[in-house]
């Protein structure tokens, strides 16, 4: 008995065609009908007590949901445990204080999303319709904010401001902005924030960038992504060098001549790994990668005659300018490679905003929302997705020169957890949208570094993981999505295609090999 | 919606055949789902391939546009005046030696919007070269250009110029059907595959749909069409063949084609004759 | 190659990680079956069974004291359902918060993967905050010796309980998946989730009886690996990568594949260890998957669920 197994054949007398085209519709509401009978309250359930129609109710089940949160947030946020007292951390958690502060916190969240619902009902039926976000925003304000202002910033909302931005210079005027503030702003921080500026959000919004190609614009899912940045600074480190590694190339360039190098490197990598694996489907494809991942953390781990092992690499030269008339080095101090930074990202954003609109990028998205259709409408998927592979990796490597010219940096660099931040990166920024990806990179490594004190290092990554689930179910189009194209008159996702109650690529029933993704049956 | 010329380059109009089926075979495990079917199509016609469900005629198409392979058999192509092989291509490459498909149950890119599931068609012929859209020159300008009048055209085309700026999944489910056949004829197809365009089509869609066909042949397209409706097949196609376990089982004028007692036969059944599904 | 003797101590140590990489691997191809998914946190539920048979059984064992006979048994018992129950209660949890409310609203296949990752990063993470970053020793439990010789292979006390207790949940599995309503019910889902949803089954449940399914026997493997491994925040990483390769080696989906597969890789790994070295296991298991996946994608049974090939 297989799995997935052709559809049986339909004797000729259901062959009308009505029923034929809206048969699979029909079947789903059929089965929503089912399922919304078997889940009414005080159904008859086998073998059981009827449930109380309150424990059923959304909204008690929403209250569950927000307590739920709150003990999970006060457990994340209280005191660690140890091997010795493992629940010394849990019970430490939950002192009569914080556990009157979180439950208190909890019904909070429970009143504001009860209260933005109903807010956004009325403003519904008073004929507003997109006015969630006004709702939601009202509803914030602390409630005292009613009817008429949140139905005003709705319209405002839909009429002004979004005529502004779509407008044709609004997207430029606020680029240009941010642009300065992205400049102005950082010598005036502290060193320690300049350096996070740096090495915590500027080489990850650098890497987030090119992530963004592999898995925003081409639907693929790299959790070896950090290889390659990994790959950059090695390279680097071999042919700026003629010390600091038990190896190096015959002969030492100006570091600058490394990022050409680098982006060789790194986009050759990504067509070597992308070559045998890109035929794979998402999933499998996934831990593919995420096992590159780990053999080149191994590599540079263990073999240490060529990569220095676990000591990793110091004493590269800074980059420097050299040209007659002009002499520069960057130096130590953070600040430079901060606006090094800042232009290899404004380069990359551009470059990438035209390559998104251009025949390339749809290729792309075509790709990402039905590969069987593109490789039928004549795209070349296999070649696009390895060019959206090498096109990540080369950005990745560009980071990882950065990198290595600035700091130290050894295998512990270019962990797991290092993939899966800048993954958690892109998720939260938007998936495809270059200034989102951005903007996650600075709020979320933001974050990190403001609370350093409250929160460990270590620790961080539970927020992070956090982050990635709750926006897959809150908001999976993330912080800032790209703009699609216009849907008149059919706000956000009532216009995405409706889709069966479980994940089963059901268009492509049965192939015959499971995890290839062009076996796909195309029907 | 009709008389319009399609716009785009025109294919080859001599004579002779645009596609020679020979004993394709088509195996999964144990169950054979094409079974030694040949055909051959004339250049600029219109042929009706029907059969009851799970015939194979899916698969059949499959095994044209490079989505199976066949176990055995040839599928020869002529674009011009001189024939290639299909089977053993990959779908790509098929689709741009110009056989377009359509599919049985629609698969447009649906967050894209109309005018842009058409441009993926459409930049399949554009000249070569990732790198290429980075500067905007005025080369590429006006490539752009170009293909975006190209596209509109088309959308027109299939009466779907009003709607260009939507997303396919905010269609009708007539429009997508309309808009998939926009996009295949964006690839500048010499011959068009559509699996089962009416399914679900009103009456007067299908009127339409008729037209619509008519159009695309009378510009020179070879037509392969899977139908069930035999009535619209009559006043489309010249020919039909027939397919049913996977075997064809008569081939013909319409005419011919119904007065066949295998295809009253497989399409009514004798009821102890009738065999189970796989 | 070496001796007779080497050789059957090879086979009987690749049989024994083996299957426990099939215990963990029935946990993937249940889900996989069920949604067509791969379940990237079921390492961490591996990981949390782990810590919750280690801890059940501190808490009843005294530190220093070795306990024998009956005492013995029934310690080992009460691990492995602590561990179990710590399991189910993670897939559950798992299920409830990164895959439910996806599912309701119907999300593309990716979501459900980097869903998956957030939660494997918040669950390993938190653990290593909870019960500290070094690894944990799980107390002895009975008197580590060798049982029997067989072909000059000597047989651990540990390994026979690793053996037994695998097989007796292998076989459990199994019965369960093919014999019972509840097994049939996951066939039906597994064929065709909407159908089987408007023959009856309540779809949800299925899902749920998967997940816990899957996490009852990857806490009570965590516990049974780490009694000779130790338990670690990080301890799930590794043997969850092996035994997806087990299960896509065997054909994911497939109950019975993926303890074929989950042996088999147990063999190539201790052989291939003892060939090359100790330290490429993981290389080694890494390259089976990336060939299975490349060479044979369905695996060597195929894709089913519950019957034999
Ligand atoms: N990928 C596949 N794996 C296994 N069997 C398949 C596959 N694709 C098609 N089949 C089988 O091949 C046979 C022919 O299927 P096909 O889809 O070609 O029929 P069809 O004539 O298009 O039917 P319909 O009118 O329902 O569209 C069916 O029995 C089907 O189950
Ligand atoms: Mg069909």
């Amino acid at each position: 008995m297989k799995l997935r197994r052709p559809a049986p054949r339909r004797s000729p007398a259901v062959r009308s065609h009505s029923v034929r085209a809206r048969k699979a519709q029909s079947r789903r509401a059929q089965l929503r009908e089912l399922r919304s009978r078997m889940a009414r309250p005080g159904a008859a359930r086998p073998g059981g007590v009827p449930w109380p129609v309150v424990a059923r109710s959304p909204a008690a089940r929403r209250l569950g949901a927000c307590l739920f949160l709150a003990v999970i947030a006060a457990v994340v946020t209280g005191p660690s445990g140890d091997a010795d007292r493992p629940l010394a951390g849990i019970e430490g958690s939950f002192t009569p204080a914080r556990a009157a502060g979180f439950a208190a916190g909890g019904l909070a969240l429970w009143a504001l999303s009860i209260g933005a619902d109903r807010l956004t009902t009325r403003l519904r039926s008073a004929g507003h319709g997109a006015a969630l976000g006004g709702g939601r925003l009202a509803a914030l304000g602390g409630g005292a904010w009613v009817t008429p202002a949140g139905a005003a910033w709705a319209s405002f909302r839909r009429g002004r401001w979004a005529a502004f931005r779509r407008g044709r210079w609004s997207a430029p005027a606020g680029n240009l902005a941010l642009l300065a503030v992205a400049v102005a702003v950082p010598p005036l921080l502290s060193t320690a924030a300049q350096q996070a500026l740096v090495s915590e959000i500027g080489i990850y919004a650098l890497l987030a960038l090119g992530l963004n190609v592999v898995v925003g614009y081409a639907g693929l899912l790299d959790l070896g992504y950090i290889a390659f940045f990994a790959i950059g600074a090695y390279t680097t480190a071999y042919v700026t060098s003629a010390d600091a590694m038990p190896w190096h190339a015959p002969w030492q360039v100006n570091p600058f001549f490394a990022l050409p190098v680098a982006l060789v490197v790194a986009a050759v990598a990504g067509v070597v790994l992308g070559g045998p694996t890109l035929r794979l489907r998402g999933d499998y494809l996934a831990i593919v990668t995420l096992g590159f991942g780990e053999i080149v953390q191994l590599l540079a781990n263990n073999a240490d005659g060529v990569t220095g092992g676990p000591r990793g690499v110091f004493g590269l030269p800074p980059l420097s300018v050299d040209l007659p008339g002009v002499h520069y080095s960057w130096g130590l101090r953070p600040l430079p490679y901060y606006y090094l930074l800042v232009v290899l990202i404004v380069l990359v954003m551009v470059v990438f905003g035209r390559w998104e609109r251009s025949r390339t990028g749809r290729a792309w998205t075509a790709i990402r929302q039905d590969e069987v259709a593109a490789e039928a409408t004549g795209v070349a998927t296999m070649r696009m997705k390895l060019l959206a592979f090498a096109v990540g990796a080369s950005v990745s490597g560009f980071a990882g020169v950065v990198l290595a010219t600035k700091q130290f940096f050894n295998p512990q660099t270019f962990g797991l957890q290092s993939s899966l931040l800048v993954l958690t990166i892109v998720i939260f920024g938007g998936m495809g949208s270059r200034l989102g990806v951005v903007l996650g990179a600075l709020v979320l490594q933001g974050t990190a570094f403001l609370l350093r004190d409250t929160v460990p290092p270590a620790d961080r990554y539970i927020y992070f993981g956090a982050v990635v689930i709750l926006m897959m179910i809150f908001r999976p189009q993330g912080l800032l999505p790209p703009r699609g194209p216009r849907a008149p008159a059919s706000p956000g996702p009532a216009a995405a295609p409706e889709r069966p109650a479980v994940p089963t690529e059901r268009a492509g029933a049965p192939g015959p090999a499971g995890p290839a993704a062009s076996t796909e049956a195309a029907r | 919606m009709t008389g319009r010329p399609i716009p785009g380059p025109r294919p080859s109009t001599t004579l002779g055949p645009v596609l020679d089926v020979r004993d394709v075979t088509l195996r999964f495990g144990g169950l054979t789902s094409l079974d030694g079917v040949s055909l051959r199509q004339d250049r600029g016609s219109v042929l009706a391939v029907i059969g009851p469900n799970g015939a194979g005629k899916t698969s059949l198409f499959n095994c044209l546009t490079g989505a199976y392979r066949p176990q055995r058999g040839s599928a020869r192509f002529w674009p011009a005046d001189d024939g290639v092989e299909l089977v053993g291509r990959s779908p790509h490459r098929v689709a741009r030696l110009g056989v377009a498909r359509t599919f049985q149950n629609i698969r447009l890119f649906p967050e894209m919007s109309a005018v842009e599931n058409v441009q993926v068609g459409v930049e399949v012929r554009a000249r070569p070269g990732a790198l290429r859209g980075l500067l905007p020159t005025r080369a590429v300008r006006r490539e752009e250009r170009e293909t975006l009048d190209r596209c509109h055209e088309l959308l027109d085309f299939v009466g779907l110029g009003h709607r260009a700026e939507r997303p396919a999944a905010a269609l009708a489910y007539g429009e997508q059907r309309r808009l998939e056949i926009a996009r295949a004829l964006g690839t500048s197809p010499s011959l068009l595959l559509l699996d089962e365009p009416a399914a679900g089509a009103t009456a007067a869609e299908r009127t339409d749909l008729v037209t619509l066909i008519h159009a695309i042949a009378g510009r020179g397209i070879s037509v392969l069409l899977i139908e069930h409706d035999i009535r619209l097949v009559a006043a489309v196609a010249r020919a039909i063949v027939v397919l049913n376990f996977g075997r064809v089982i008569a081939a013909g004028r319409p005419d011919e084609v119904r007065a066949d007692p295998a295809v009253v036969e497989a399409y009514l059944g004798e009821p102890d004759e009738r065999r189970d599904g796989p | 190659m070496g001796s007779a003797e080497q050789i059957s101590q090879l086979t009987i140590d690749g049989l024994m990680v083996g299957a426990l990489y099939a215990v963990i691997a029935l946990g993937y191809t249940l889900v996989y079956g069920v949604l067509q998914l791969i379940n990237f946190a079921h390492s961490e539920v591996f990981m949390l069974g782990a810590f919750g048979g280690l801890f059940a059984s501190r808490a009843l064992v005294p530190a220093g004291a070795t306990p024998s006979g009956l005492t013995s048994a029934g310690l080992v018992l009460f691990g492995l359902v602590a561990g179990a129950l710590a399991g189910a209660a993670a897939a559950y949890a798992l299920e409830r918060c990164a895959y439910r409310p996806l599912r309701r609203r119907g999300a593309p296949r990716l979501a459900y993967l980097i869903s998956a990752i957030g939660a494997s990063l918040f669950a390993f993470n938190l653990a290593g905050k909870e019960f500290g970053r070094q690894s944990i020793p799980v107390p002895d439990l009975f008197t580590n010796g060798t049982v029997v010789t067989v072909l000059g292979a000597e047989i651990s006390t540990q390994s026979l309980v690793i053996a037994c207790t695998a097989l007796a949940m292998l076989l459990a599995v199994d019965h369960l998946v093919a014999g019972t309503r509840l097994g049939q019910s996951v066939r039906a889902v597994a064929q065709d989730a909407e159908c089987a949803g408007l023959m009856g089954v309540d779809v949800q449940k299925v899902i749920v009886v998967t997940f816990v399914l899957g996490g009852l026997l990857a806490g009570a493997g965590g516990f049974l690996y780490a009694m000779t491994f130790n338990a670690s925040y990080t301890m799930g990483f590794v043997p969850g990568i092996k035994a997806f390769t087990a299960a896509v080696l065997g054909g994911i989906g497939n109950v019975r594949g993926a303890v074929l597969g989950g042996l088999l890789l147990g063999l190539v790994e201790s052989f291939g260890g003892y060939l090359f070295d100790a330290s490429y296991k993981n290389v080694i298991a890494f390259t089976v998957l990336v060939l299975v996946l490349l060479v044979r994608p369905s695996g060597l049974l195929g894709t089913r669920l519950g019957r034999p090939a």
